[in-house]
């Protein structure tokens, strides 16, 4: 743990390494989806076109589980982007810091304090995941609880606040303590879940041994584990978000 | 006792409870799915999919233990 180094914006602070972070998790999920679509047929598809159309038919999968699949339809646009991102930004966090003693000589914007050291020093093992940051779970899951309200009042109109007072007016508790609590674990789990990893992943390189390299066998069990973790908390993200908004346009009461 | 032993006290308490309580928790998942999937295998998809959110959401509280240990590892003061 050291220092966050904050940028002044205006009358506000940025975590200047998870901004950094998010805008190299975009860079790269963005070439990665125009190198699926760039030989964009449809007769046989290639490899990578094969490799998105299998995602976007899972994701489609998902909803049409969960909730009537006219209805959610335009969710997927989002769901999608949401899977994808929490999947990239996971498993950027995984990544070697191979460049700290070339980006140790950058000033500007004090690069050098975010990434740059001794190369495999403790500080400066791997990249930081955008989702490491709780702030950016937090947005994550608040765009879930607002497509939450949306999605209710767009199907159910105001009859959607009387199922906060169901089956007795005294629940109304209840419901309120179950709509915090949603967005609230979601974050929470990703953001636990992400950052116990990195934490580590440094916690094992510093196992001594010889010349501190005592890390490098238990290190390829717990890396591999981690991707396990970025499939499985993407995938959950992804679904939680598709059965809160499932729970909230059924018509079943 | 000074306050950085009792802090340190604290986070190995609370990393085995969390540790325990998830071992118990999913393994009950687990079992139960695998119990459901030997009965029924055409299931595997829907019981697969339901253990997962079981999983996820099983794990929140041992991952809020572990992040009060963090916090109290990281502030030890």
């Amino acid at each position: 743990m050291h220092d966050t180094v904050l940028w002044v914006l205006g009358n506000g602070t940025v975590h200047a390494k998870t901004l950094i972070m998010t805008w190299v998790t975009m860079i790269l999920l963005l070439g990665f989806v125009f190198l699926c679509k760039r030989n964009l047929t449809s007769g046989t598809p290639g490899k990578l076109q094969n490799l998105l159309e299998w995602i976007i038919d899972f994701v489609r999968g998902l909803i049409s589980d969960n909730m009537n699949y006219k209805k959610g339809s335009s969710l997927l646009g989002y769901l999608l982007s949401l899977i994808l991102f929490v999947f990239f930004a996971n498993m950027i966090g995984l990544i070697p810091n191979i460049f700290a003693p070339l980006l140790d000589h950058v000033h500007f914007a004090r690069i050098n304090e975010m990434f740059g050291g001794a190369i495999f020093s403790a500080r400066t093992t791997t990249f930081s995941s955008p989702t490491a940051d709780v702030n950016t779970t937090f947005a994550l899951s608040t765009i879930t609880i607002v497509l939450v309200l949306v999605y209710g009042l767009k199907y159910k109109g105001a009859h959607y606040f009387k199922h906060f007072l169901e089956p007795y007016p005294p629940f109304a508790i209840l419901h309120i303590i179950d709509f915090v609590a949603k967005p609230l674990t979601l974050a929470f789990r990703l953001f636990g879940n992400i950052y116990a990893g990195e934490i580590l992943i440094a916690v094992i390189l510093m196992i001594p041994g010889i010349f501190a390299f005592g890390g490098v066998i238990p290190m390829p069990f717990w890396l591999v584990f981690c991707v396990f973790i970025a499939v499985i908390q993407s995938y959950v993200f992804t679904i939680l978000t598709v059965a809160y908004v499932g729970q909230a346009i059924e018509e079943s009461h | 006792m000074d306050i950085t032993a009792a802090a340190l006290i604290g986070t190995g308490i609370a990393a085995a409870g969390a540790a325990i309580g998830a071992a118990m928790g999913n393994g009950n998942v687990v079992a139960s799915t695998i119990d459901g999937i030997a009965r029924q295998p055409e299931a595997r998809g829907t019981l697969m999919s339901t253990m997962f959110i079981g999983i996820a959401l099983v794990e929140i509280l041992p991952l809020l233990s572990i992040i009060m240990a963090l916090l109290m590892f990281f502030t030890k003061s």
